[in-house]
This record gives structure tokens, C-alpha cells and sequence, in this order.
């Protein structure tokens, strides 16, 4: 079987999908797997700079499917980590390029070689969704905690599941603020999950420094950074490899947001 | 858990996060039944004309909500049926103007459920005859 298959998508457009999908493939590098991101946004590719690799860029998703190039041409190495492997989309076309059953080949092509296979979907619920949920084994939905956000990630939700071929689904809320939370002023992590009845997999707190390292080309995860959206992808990483990492717990014992963010998590809940 | 959050939501105005997650609730029944809101609404409305041919019912404390369970959502009806003694008391205007700064609580349409109630118990027979027994 080989390499899983995860689809990172949210329905609603700039929630952090590419960013959080540039990161916890870096994090999951840094634990020692073998990683392929494949951007799957074809004429709004994004992925390559997030990840800082815009300029090694020589083929991409279309010239493998149109057979202009092998696989591992189009393939740009990350040299800062061990086993990472950028799989970009083409800028100049349009999205039919590409079709769901070109995608499932191309995943059943790379499956013998990594251990995890991380696809950035685009926006929306057309065609370049449809593309990126072809060959997923999972599906991680990316939300913020606000009502345009949860209300498309219920849509997403709901279309995962009528895949019919009952995908595990999982949940990330990003871009949550402590403060607000506790204000009353934004949604909590457990109205999130009141709300869209989906296992949480994770809570990235809002973070300046993400913008830093998206402005840099180079992910949070890739240096051991304290940044708290840096450290909370790195436990989602772990926990998708398997780790048991308490989401409440482990944020409790670290200082400032992580330790508010948790005391929210736990109040609601109990 | 009813401490802070128990305590605050019957004080004071909802937050913007309980408003957020009420109009979430609401329009996500609509999304995924695929039923425009104004027709929930109209459906609302026929189910309690169905039920009142039959049965008399307290029309002001009807709710009928929709309720998520995991990812189902419930149609859950809350119809008080009215009793023949508390309709009566309905329509006797309720007599309590010993305390001034009540009294002008009480003209408030949303706390007339409550006296009402209170006179129907006054409005009991039993309580006059059990009166005699004690002395």
C-alpha cells in the first residue's frame, strides 16, 4: 500500500490551507518520513512559494499528465529537510488539465516510494476539489473559527461523505485567538466541533510569524522554532503519524495562548 | 458545566460568538437539507395549524427546532398542550398591583406566562376548602 494519501482542503478560500499544508509536510520530513506535496491548485499554484521553492520550478502536475516530462523531473527536492519533494501545479492552464483519474495514477505511481502524500486543494467545490479528493485516503479540513468558515467546511463535510467510500475526515481549526475566545467574540473549539460533529486533529493558534515565514520562503516547522502555529503543526505531524498527543493536555503545560486556548477548550467541554 | 457560561447566557446579551453559532445552527439546516429558510419557516407554521385542529395548544410556548445529534439533524417539537383551567385563567386579567415597580414588570407581554400560571393555582377550588381544615 505504501504512502497515505491526504487531502488538505476547507471549502472556504484563505483559511491556511497551503500554509498549513507547506508545514505539517515539513514537520512530518523533520520526523524522518518520506514527503510528497502535490499542488493541486493548477493556474493558482501557491504552494511553491510558500515552501520557498518558486525558482527551482522546471515541469509541473500538467506536463507529467500530458507526458512531457517523467514523474521525478517535475519533482523539486527540498534540500533543507531530509525527504521532501514539491509536486507543483502549472500557472499557465486551466483546471480541466487535469482529471480525477489522472490524479488517482499519479498518487498510485508515487505510493510505493514515500510515506505520505500531502495534497493542497484549491478552494471551492469544482473540479480542482474534485481533482484532489480523487485519490485521498484521508481528508484533513482546515476551518477558521468564524461562521463563512464552519459553514463551508459543513459543505465540504457533507461531500467528503457522500464520496460514498467513507474517507476519514479530521478537522483543524487555524487562525484560532485566545483572547477573542475567551471574550466571547469568536467561536470556540468546541462550538467548531458542536457544530461540524468532526474529530479534531488539531488547533493552530493565529500567528504573525506565519506571514514572516511565508514572506521568507521558509516554513515555520523547518527550524525548531517556539512560534505556537509552528509547535501546534508539529504535534498535528505527530499525531498523524500516530502519536497520542492529548490536544488539551499537551497545550496546557506551555505557557501564554497555548495554556488560555486550552483552559477554553476544557471549560466548554467539561 | 453551568458556571460562567450558565450564568452569563440568561443576563446578559448573547455574545457574538453564541450569535455566530445560533445563525451557524440555523442556516446549516437549511444547507444540508437543501430547504430554503423561508420555507422551514412555512413548514413551522403548518405543522402547528395540523396540530391545533386537533388539540388546543399553548401557541406562544411552541418551539419547534431543528437540533444537530453527530452529523443528523433532528425536527424536535416542544408543544405545550393547554389545559382547560390555565385557559380560563388566560382570560381573566391577572390582579397584583401591591408592589409598584413589579406591577410594571409584569405589563411586559414577555413575563405574562408566569402569572398566569400562579393564578391558575389560586383559581383551584381545593385550595378554598382546604382552608376550613386547618383551622
Amino acid at each position: 500500500m505504501g504512502a497515505r494519501v491526504i487531502t488538505i482542503t476547507s471549502g472556504k478560500g484563505g483559511v491556511g490551507k497551503t500554509t498549513a499544508t507547506a508545514n505539517l509536510a515539513v514537520a512530518l520530513a523533520n520526523l524522518g518520513k518520506k514527503v510528497v506535496c502535490i499542488d493541486a491548485d493548477i493556474g493558482l499554484r501557491n504552494l511553491d512559494v510558500v515552501m520557498g521553492l518558486e525558482n527551482r520550478i522546471v515541469y509541473d502536475l500538467v506536463d507529467v499528465v500530458e507526458g512531457r516530462c517523467k514523474l521525478r523531473q517535475a519533482m523539486v527536492k527540498d534540500k533543507r529537510v531530509p525527504d521532501l519533494y514539491l509536486l507543483p501545479a502549472a500557472q499557465t492552464r486551466d483546471k480541466t488539465a487535469v482529471s480525477p483519474q489522472d490524479m488517482v495514477a499519479l498518487a498510485n505511481q508515487l505510493r510505493g516510494d514515500y510515506d505520505y502524500i500531502l495534497i493542497d486543494s484549491p478552494a471551492g467545490i469544482e473540479w480542482g476539489f474534485r481533482n484532489a479528493l480523487a485519490p485521498a485516503d484521508e481528508v484533513i479540513i482546515i476551518t477558521n473559527p468564524e461562521a463563512p468558515a464552519v459553514r463551508d467546511a459543513d459543505r465540504i463535510i457533507g461531500l467528503v461523505e457522500a464520496e460514498g467510500r467513507k474517507i476519514p475526515t479530521s478537522l483543524v481549526i487555524n487562525r484560532a485567538k485566545p483572547d477573542m475566545i475567551r471574550r466571547g467574540d469568536m467561536l470556540s473549539v468546541n462550538d467548531v466541533l458542536d457544530i461540524l460533529s468532526t474529530p479534531l486533529l488539531g488547533v493552530i493558534p493565529d500567528d504573525e510569524q506565519i506571514i514572516v515565514s511565508s514572506n521568507r520562503g521558509s516554513p515555520l516547522t523547518l527550524d525548531n522554532q517556539k512560534s505556537p502555529a509552528s509547535e501546534a503543526i508539529r504535534d498535528i505531524a505527530r499525531r498523524i503519524t500516530g502519536a497520542k498527543i492529548p490536544i488539551g493536555e499537551l497545550e496546557r503545560k506551555k505557557g501564554g495562548l497555548f495554556r488560555r486556548l486550552a483552559r477554553l477548550f476544557h471549560r466548554s467541554r467539561a | 458545566m453551568t458556571s460562567l457560561l450558565g450564568r452569563f447566557k440568561g443576563r446578559r446579551e448573547p455574545t457574538s460568538a453564541e450569535i455566530a453559532k445560533e445563525r451557524l445552527k440555523l442556516v446549516l439546516v437549511s444547507d444540508r437539507s437543501d430547504l430554503a429558510p423561508e420555507k422551514l419557516h412555512e413548514m413551522q407554521t403548518a405543522i402547528i395549524d395540523v396540530i391545533k385542529r386537533y388539540i388546543r395548544i399553548d401557541e406562544m410556548e411552541v418551539q419547534i427546532k431543528f437540533e444537530q445529534r453527530d452529523r443528523k439533524n433532528y425536527l424536535v417539537a416542544d408543544i405545550p398542550l393547554q389545559r382547560e383551567r390555565a385557559y380560563e385563567a388566560l382570560a381573566a386579567p391577572p390582579e397584583s398591583s401591591d408592589e409598584g415597580e413589579e406591577a410594571e414588570e409584569s405589563e411586559l407581554p414577555e413575563a405574562s406566562a408566569e402569572p398566569e400560571e400562579e393564578a391558575t393555582v389560586e383559581a383551584q377550588p381545593e385550595d378554598d376548602e382546604a382552608e376550613p381544615e386547618k383551622e
